[in-house]
């Protein structure tokens, strides 16, 4: 997988679980429910601290979310590149071989020729 | 109709199995030599199939280094780079007998030696194989035995002739005088 289909699947969309919007429903009606009602300050501060809350927790997973992916993406990206290395040095490796032996052969034939001559 | 499709599968099943059996063109199977590695000192296996050429290709830079340059360009239409080498304390760890099985298939059609060279100083014997199909180099093979050392190639693709003489002296490729009409059969 190359970097753009990594972070379209990382980035893709994804269905809210089952029930989420019954959840928000839920919430909204109780933080209308907690308007209309005389204002306390301790349930003000409460709803308050419970949408902070619910915000932050959002916040933090999508961030804790693209981390991991560009983690993910990060970490195939270094291992291409070591298979990569590897895989240059291994080619280099045996072309030197392959033509040290070709070398060889043809100062063994050189040498062969020139004691004929002799 | 019932024939027809026994038939058919009985041409499918022959395909694969002549498929299978000659497999690529120029490509020896080098596996025999393996149980070597347990006696060996010392042992250098490369096996660079067609994707992981690609993949060395893209990391080789022709900035870095002329030596990177050149190996860009040389394994443009590879298909592979076998190489096995195996260096051994003592002499006498393999035979000819261990190197019967890749001499075989060297005896096949399509392969020609172009070079045997024995050296009885050195007791060395090196000898250099081309696949041709036709005009067309389709792969080189090495094999190379020493008495404490002893090595096989396998390059296995179209390998440009000029290309390869071009790196005398670069990788240290020599020039054989590799000349098409130097089509000596064994």
């Amino acid at each position: 997988m190359n970097l753009d289909e990594q972070l379209k699947f990382g980035l893709r969309r994804k269905e809210p679980p089952v029930g989420f919007a019954d959840r928000v429903l839920a919430e909204v009606a109780g933080t209308s429910g907690n308007a209309t009602s005389r204002p306390v300050r301790g349930h003000r501060d409460a709803g308050y601290l419970s949408w902070w809350r619910s915000v932050t927790r959002r916040w933090i997973l999508a961030g804790a979310l693209a981390s991991l992916t560009i983690a993910t993406v990060l970490l195939q990206q270094q291992r291409h590149r070591a298979e990569g290395e590897a895989a240059k040095e291994q080619l280099m490796l045996a072309l030197r071989i392959t033509s040290s032996k070709l070398n060889e052969a043809q100062r063994m034939v050189q040498e062969q020729n020139e004691t004929g001559r002799h | 109709m019932k024939t027809v499709r026994l038939a058919s599968i009985a041409l499918l099943s022959a395909t694969l199995w002549i498929s299978a059996a000659f497999g690529q063109q120029g490509k020896l199977k080098i596996d025999s030599i393996e149980r070597l590695s347990a006696r060996a000192a010392e042992v250098v296996d490369v096996t660079l199939d067609e994707s992981l050429l690609q993949l060395a290709g893209k990391f080789l830079s022709s900035k870095r280094s002329p030596d990177e340059a050149r190996a860009k360009d040389l394994i443009n239409d590879l298909k592979g780079v076998y190489v096995k080498r195996f260096g051994f304390d003592r002499e006498g760890e393999y035979t000819e007998s261990d190197l019967e099985p890749i001499r075989a298939q060297l005896r096949a059609p399509g392969w020609s030696r172009i070079v045997a060279v024995r050296s009885t100083r050195d007791i060395k014997n090196i000898e250099v194989f081309i696949n041709f199909d036709g005009n067309v180099i389709k792969g080189i093979s090495v094999v190379a035995a020493e008495p404490r050392e002893l090595t096989v190639v396998n390059v296995i693709g179209p390998i440009d002739i000029d290309k390869l003489s071009a790196f005398e002296g670069q990788f240290g490729i020599p020039r054989l005088g590799l000349e098409r009409t130097d089509r000596g059969k064994q």
